[in-house]
């Protein structure tokens, strides 16, 4: 049931757990119309998440004092796609309200194939393009979403 | 028999057929597509769902339930790779069915299964669905506090190798409901000032981000651009005579009762549905040795039994509100979404819904027919959709449809860190689907235990014994908890004594 790195998740939990209890102080509002308020739930979660931090803790501080071989995982894979790909969409947030949509989604759509080792610059070139032409006309023309156009917002004005 | 008719109204407008049949298809496609399951199909098509009247929303996404639950056995016999969880049954039999060269045989046996269990499950759901909603009827807030209490602890400890990792999931996604405006006080809760976070976290977002783009990210972690599918063209994918479909239909009864009463228990779903009626006639079967060779019992078992699922899963969420797996919690929220409340009340309240539902499911499943026979021919050029092109379609129409739903910048932030957490939950072997029910149900949660604290004044132990429903739910909680630690518990107990 248990693993011998069920520490991390462990600790995790409970530092989750105790920011929450800390933080749920901030909203203690009990009347007699409402018992409980808004701070019981959060609170009764926050103790849940303690204690499940806990045990994992101290099962994993047990199977590492026993000297219990950690499991053979089996293939771990590369994090530089995962890395790239979370690198790509968080330039997206961060520039999609200013440089617009229809910019960036290309470039997003291009970034992530090109993460996990696409290399073909017409497959590149007519995904990215075309997704985001059909994703454009299905949310802005035919669905009536308004967009954010960016340095384009010009040429639709 | 009037609210039939209602249903069957609601069913007939050509909205709600246009639905039904562009969500079998994508749902068809969606399974199709090794790395798209049921459900992300359902959640990337729910930004799709705006501006649609509600019973037609849920009516295609009922589409895309059925829909995808099948097409997961296209790829499964084709390459030897299961389009979905629920089809990796079907590849034992199935791929070998086509390498021995039956593969028109096995493809439109899966289909005709399919059809069967997914009209079976519709009868079922009807039958039971309606007399569970007339109890749950008399539900106050201390019962219904406790029925989401049970469907939680029993998704969380379903499945699952470690039972605490299942409740802490569950418990991060109460805790994410949190956010936001208290919606009894108006005490803004876990904002940190930030004013996006006051309306509280878009569910759309939310699950689109944990479902799919932690998907994506897991899938690109282990991802070999020389890793490519091969494909034999030269495949004869011609359909069998009907009177050959005959004689797998005794073997379709028994999948489809197996499928939904599987579907019917929260947390099992189609997976655990197909792997139990393979193994319930392997074991049955007087020539076990032929399952796994190629035997077409091993294609029409799984196949009945995945989408009879699709009706027994809905029983819970038609008729307490609750639902039954990471499928119907999508249609749960889309029905939030859309402003209906659902429960026992929506046969009062919105009739046109649930009924609208039980006509949808028979044409969904009478529609999937012809799309299975169009996919059938065109399958091979679907599942050779480049991985590569396919996380990154898929990632943007998560953004796209995230930003879409309600012209908010935030909510694209939203799903991208929906989707990283997604990611570490399951490096650390949490089931993020635990997460969108806690999710989904801390408010249900919230709001009635409040509501029962108010008329115990304030007593949680009364919230408990409030009557003998609420003690009968207690006591399923707590053994849905304890239930899984019985067994590795046991067998520690057994490698103690052996020392």
């Amino acid at each position: 049931m248990f693993e011998r790195n069920d520490w991390i998740f462990g600790l995790v939990s409970l530092t989750l757990g105790i920011a929450v209890l800390f933080y749920s102080r901030t909203f203690d509002v009990v009347t007699s119309m409402d018992p409980s308020g808004p701070a019981a739930m959060p609170r009764i979660v926050a103790w849940l998440m303690i204690f499940i931090g806990i045990v994992h803790i101290a099962a994993s501080a047990s199977i590492i004092k026993n000297g219990k071989k950690p499991k053979e995982s089996g293939k771990k894979g590369s994090y530089k796609p995962v890395v790239m790909i979370c690198a790509a969409c968080a330039v997206y947030y961060l520039l999609l309200e200013s440089i617009g949509y229809i910019v960036m989604t290309p470039l997003l759509i291009m970034s992530i194939m090109a993460s996990v080792g696409e290399r073909n610059v017409k497959s590149l070139v007519s995904t990215s393009v075309g997704t985001t032409l059909v994703l454009f006309l299905i949310f802005y023309c035919v669905l009536q979403v308004n967009m954010p156009l960016g340095i384009l917002s010009v040429f639709f004005n | 028999m009037e609210n039939f008719l209602i249903g069957i109204q609601a069913l007939l407008s050509i909205k709600s057929l246009l639905a039904i049949l562009a969500g079998v298809t994508w749902g068809t496609i969606g399974g199709i597509i090794p790395g798209i399951n049921a459900t992300i199909a359902m959640a990337l098509l729910l930004p799709f769902t705006w501006g649609m009247e509600p019973q037609v929303a849920v009516m295609m996404l009922g589409g895309v339930y059925c829909g995808g639950e099948y097409g997961g056995s296209i790829p499964a016999i084709l390459i030897g790779t299961p389009g979905t969880n629920a089809a990796a049954a079907t590849v034992f039999d199935g791929y070998e069915m086509h390498k021995k060269g039956e593969t028109g045989l096995a493809l439109y046996l899966s289909l005709y299964s399919s059809v069967f269990g997914g009209l079976f499950g519709a009868v079922c759901l009807m039958l039971m669905a309606i007399p569970l909603a007339g109890i749950a009827l008399a539900f106050g807030p201390a019962e219904y506090f406790l029925l989401a209490l049970v469907g939680l602890t029993l998704i969380c400890s379903l499945g699952e190798n470690n039972i605490l990792k299942g409740i802490w999931a569950g418990l991060f996604g109460i805790l994410l409901s949190f956010i936001g405006f208290d919606p009894f006080a108006g005490t803004p809760r876990f904002t940190f000032g930030i004013l996006d976070l006051t309306s509280g976290l878009e569910m759309v977002a939310l699950m689109m981000g944990l479902f799919a783009v932690s998907e994506v990210l897991r899938q690109a972690q282990n991802f070999d651009i020389n890793d490519k599918y091969k494909f034999d063209k030269k495949n004869d994918t011609s359909m069998p005579k009907l009177s050959v479909f005959k004689k797998f239909l005794s073997v379709n009864i028994i999948a489809s009762v197996i499928g939904v009463i599987v579907g019917a228990m929260p947390g099992a779903g189609a997976t655990v549905a197909s792997f139990l009626s393979y193994s319930y006639f392997k074991r049955s079967s007087k020539n076990p040795d032929s399952f796994g060779k190629g035997n077409p019992v091993g294609v029409a078992a799984p196949e009945a039994a995945n989408n009879a699922v699709t009706g027994g899963a809905m029983v819970p969420l038609l008729a307490l509100g609750i639902p039954g797996s990471n499928s119907t919690a999508i249609m749960l929220g889309a029905l939030i979404i859309h402003n209906v409340n659902p429960g026992p009340m929506l046969f009062v309240d919105h009739p046109e819904i649930p009924y609208g539902i039980f006509s949808s499911l028979f044409v969904a499943n009478i529609m999937m027919i012809f799309v299975g026979i169009v996919c059938i021919k065109c399958a091979v050029k679907i599942t050779a959709i480049s991985k590569p092109a396919l996380f990154a379609c898929i990632v943007t129409l998560v953004f796209t449809g995230s930003y879409a739903f309600n012209s908010v910048h935030f909510d694209v932030l939203v799903a991208f860190l929906c989707g990283i957490a997604g990611y570490f939950m399951r490096r650390m072997n949490l089931p993020h689907a635990a997460t969108v029910l806690g999710f989904v149900l801390g408010y249900i949660m919230e709001a009635n235990l409040r509501r029962a604290l108010i008329l115990t004044r304030g007593s949680y132990l009364k919230v408990f014994l409030n009557s003998p429903i609420t003690v009968a739910l207690t006591v399923i909680a707590v053994i849905s908890v304890l239930w899984p630690l019985v067994g590795p518990l046991r067998r520690s107990m057994k490698v103690q004594k052996t020392y």
